[in-house]
Order: structure tokens, then sequence, then C-alpha cells
């Protein structure tokens, strides 16, 4: 009986230990601090790119090109709409910049450097999304 | 000399007249055009408050739009309705010889009425009012702005009605497959946030590749911070539990290449906590099951009781006529109510036909099959 109760013991603290990837983890309990709740990460970079096909990104850090986010958040800055930041991250300081900056020139607020906001900001949106090349194309 | 001055004068004049009397005709064309596609609409009736063109800035506007869908016995039932759609072109573009469209949406507001007869209101519908509006438009649309939209899901199947109210909305949809895009190699761009029910931030982003012969799209999607009370009655609508207390996160990402779809869904529950929908013992006793449940697979972080899990998104679309974006519509939407069934899977959870005993209730609780979690035990006799 003994020897039973153990092995069930055993038993639930093994079930205990297999739960916890599931749980959420927390930010105060370390994990991914970023991003605590984001499902699995390979989705996060979307399509694989392939010769002569768009990129397909499932995030919008993704389809931004290096350097991209710094240069809003510069501009966003220099025109006094976003303070403190991760520089280089769209974070949610940044996030909520872009919206009341869109709010500001009648676009639709989804804080998210769409086409329209670039250009409104001055910021090259063929520089931006990394198309500088293709630009020429047409 | 003379005689040719005189004539220059003359043709300019008559041309002056021209451009006068077009521009004068071109309110009431429009006009009895933008009629003329509301009227054709299959099953629907639509009218407006008026219609403005800008020669300026080669746009027109139709005011006050309402689209109603007509149902049996000729009942009109909301469907679409805009304080203002505008429909511009970009100059540039026209230049360079790319037609390339735009559409803003003022205060769009789509109703979607789901009912068992199948020639009610359905959420498949919704594609169709992108369709008539476009159809107002005659050239190709490249981007589409919705400032303060509003989406009303209504499930008529239930006696309750529950709602499910997505408001404050606002989005972009940027790179249609025009020529522009085409020749730049550009994928098509959804962004889009909202407020679910009262309190839930919704945000949306996805991109599509228009030149894919299957549908080949990826993106994220986010909802923070729902109060779970607001979800009562579509809850009880299914279930005699209602939530009386808690939030709900949730993270979707996806993709699709070539058709094949993967992804994953993860809710969370915070701090729920469920109150009987109905009077009796039964519902009471699901309440407390469902309560229990939520106990046993809550985390230990301090001050939040969590529940989390990952639903994985799998299949395939075959169907060659589907669009992007109807298509990560749906899956948005289904998401949703899978998260939310698998995150409320707990009320109440399955019962056990007789007692189980430890070693059972443990393999349960190890098997890696989702629908393999422990069952509520009878009470003893």
């Amino acid at each position: 009986m003994t020897r039973r109760a153990a092995a069930a013991l055993l038993l639930a603290l093994s079930a205990v230990s297999c739960r916890n990837p599931q749980r959420a983890s927390s930010p105060a309990t370390g994990g991914d601090a970023q991003n605590p709740e984001a499902p699995d990460r390979p989705e996060e970079k979307g399509v694989p790119p392939e010769p002569g096909r768009p990129q397909i990104p499932a995030s919008p850090e993704a389809l931004l090109a290096p350097g991209a986010v710094k240069e809003i958040q510069r501009t966003l800055t220099d025109r006094g709409f976003l303070g403190a930041h991760r520089a280089g991250e769209l974070d949610d300081p940044t996030s909520r910049a872009l919206r009341k900056f869109q709010e500001s020139q009648e676009l639709a607020a989804t804080g998210f450097p769409d086409r329209e906001t670039l250009q409104k900001l001055g910021v090259d949106p063929e520089r931006a999304y990394g198309r500088e090349e293709g630009a020429d194309s047409d | 000399m003379r005689r040719g001055t005189k004539r220059l004068l003359v043709t300019l004049a008559v041309l002056a007249l021209l451009l006068v009397a077009a521009r004068v005709a071109l309110d009431p064309l429009v006009t009895w055009r933008t009629r003329k596609i509301l009227a054709g609409m299959d099953g629907m009736r639509g009218r407006f408050q008026d219609v403005q063109v800008s020669v300026h800035d080669l746009s027109y506007s139709i005011v006050g739009l309402r689209i109603e869908k007509l149902g049996a016995g000729g009942v009109a039932l909301p469907y679409f309705q805009v304080r203002k759609a505008r429909f511009g072109l970009y100059f540039k573009e026209l230049v360079r010889g790319n037609v390339v469209a735009v559409i803003d949406l003022d205060k769009p507001k789509l109703t979607l009425v789901s009912a068992k007869n199948q020639q009610d209101q359905g959420v498949e519908e919704a594609p169709e009012v992108g369709w008539g509006l476009e159809a107002l438009a005659p050239f190709r649309m490249d981007r589409v702005q919705v400032k303060d939209g509003e989406l009303l899901w209504v499930d008529a199947s239930e006696p309750e009605r529950p709602e499910l109210w997505l408001h404050r909305i606002e989005g972009t949809l940027e790179n249609f497959a025009t020529r522009k895009a085409l020749s730049k190699n550009e994928p098509t761009v959804l962004a889009a946030r909202g407020v679910l029910q009262r309190s839930g931030a919704v945000s949306v982003f996805a991109t599509a590749d228009p030149l894919a012969k299957k549908l080949t799209f990826a993106g994220q999607g986010r909802l923070e911070g729902l109060k779970l009370p607001e979800l009562a009655t579509l809850v009880t609508s299914k279930a005699d539990v209602a939530p009386d207390k808690g939030e709900l996160d949730m993270s979707i990402r996806f993709r699709a290449e070539d058709g094949r779809l993967s992804g994953g869904v993860r809710p969370i529950l915070k701090d729920a906590g469920t109150k009987p929908a109905k009077d009796g013992i039964g519902p009471k006793l699901k309440s407390l099951l469902a309560d229990a449940s939520l106990e046993i697979f809550s985390d230990d972080v301090p001050g939040r009781d969590a529940v989390a899990t990952t639903i994985p998104i799998q299949g395939t679309v075959h169907d060659p006529k589907a669009q992007a974006v109807p298509t990560i519509l749906g899956i948005l939407r289904n998401a949703f109510v899978r998260g939310l069934q698998d995150g409320l899977s707990g009320l109440p959870p399955p019962k056990a036909k007789e007692k189980e005993g430890v070693m059972k209730q443990a393999r349960r609780a190890l098997s890696p099959k989702r629908d393999a979690q422990p069952r509520a035990q009878p009470g003893e006799k």
C-alpha cells in the first residue's frame, strides 16, 4: 500500500513537471521577458523567402529592414511623439507614438508603420522595407 | 492672324464650356451609377445621403451609405453602413500609367448574424461587402483604410442571441495584386487594432504573397485583458455556467505556405471563476467543478492564477478561389472561438463514469493527448 502511494506521488510529481511547459510563463519568473505569451518561435519568421517572391513575414519587425525601426524612432522623437523607448525595437512606447502620429495625420491608428505613415514621417518606405533596388523596376 | 486668334479663343471657350458642362454632369452621373450598383446587389438594399466628386484630388465619396440585407418577408436587417467611403486615385501612379486607388472608410459598421437557416446572414458573406465596395470603384484597389470601424456578430441560433462586438477598429490593407505592387515584388500587408467587447485590446498583423498560386501568408494576432464576464452571454448559451471574474489573453501565430496551414493559439485565463447561469443543483455543481478544474490547472505565480495551453493550427486551404484576406480573417475568428473553447474547456471538466483510482488519474494527467485531462470524480455513495 505504501509502495503504491509512493508510486502515485512520483507519477503526480512527473505530471506536474510535464505540465510546466504549457503554463503561462510570467515576466516575474523569467522566461521570454519580451513576449512571455507568444506561441511557437518558428512561426515568427513567417514563410521562408524564395527567389523572385516577396518576403512573407509574420511580424512587423520582420518586415522592416535592419535599422528602419531606429530611423522611425528618431523621427518620432524629433517630432515630439516618442519619449523613453527601447532603441531598435517596435516596443509598446514606439507603437503608441506611431498611433498618436497617425491620429494627428488622420491616418488609421494601427501602430504599424505602413507606407502612408512612413511617407508622412519623411521616412522612405522603400528603404524602410529594404526594397531600394526594386523601387526602380517600374 | 486676327482670324487665327479669334478661332483659338472660340476653341478655348468651347473647351471651357465643355469642361464646365462635364463637371456639372459628373455629380448626377456618379450618383446614378452608385444607385445602379447598389440596386444590383442580390438580396440587399442600399441607400446613401450624398455623393461628392472631387476633380482636385481625383476622388469621389459616398456619404451615409447604408446596405441592408433583405430577410424573409421583406424584413430589412442592418448589414453594412459607413459614414463616409472615399475612393481616390494616386496621382503619382497615374502619371506613371498605373491606375492605383485607395479606399478610406470612416466609421464603417458590419453586422453579421449567424442563424440556423442557411439563407440568413453568415460570416462567410463578409467578403461580399468588399466586392460590393470594389464594384463601386472602376479600378483596382491598392490600399484600404478603416477608421473607427465596428464589427458586430450575433449568434441568432441561440435563444440568448449572444454577441461579439469588435469596435474602434483602425486598420490598413496595402499592396493588393495591382501592377504597382507586383512590379515591386511586395507582399500584401494587413495591420489592424480594435477593442473586443468593452475591455479586450486586439491587434493583428499579416502579410500575404499576392502572386502565389496557392494561398501563402503569415501573421500574428493578440488579445489582451478581455474581462471574462463580458463573455457571459456567449458562454451561458453553450453551457450552464457563466464566467463571473477573470481575464482572457490570447496569442496566435499562423502561416500558410502553398495552401498548407500551420501555427498555434495560446489562450491564457487569469483569475478565472464561474457562477451558475441557471437555477438548480446541476448548474451549481457544474460551476463548482469548473472552479475546481481552473484551480487544478492554474500556475503558481503569486497574485495570479493563470491557465494556459497551446492549440496547434493545422490544415490545408484547397479552394483555388480562396482569397488571402477573408481566409486570414476566418482563421482569426476560428482561433478566437477555439482558444475560448479550449481556455474554458474545464467548464465543467468531463466527469468520470465511475470513481477512478489515483494511478488512473495520474495516467490521464501524464498523457500527451489533449483530451486526456483529469476527470471530475463522482461523489462517494
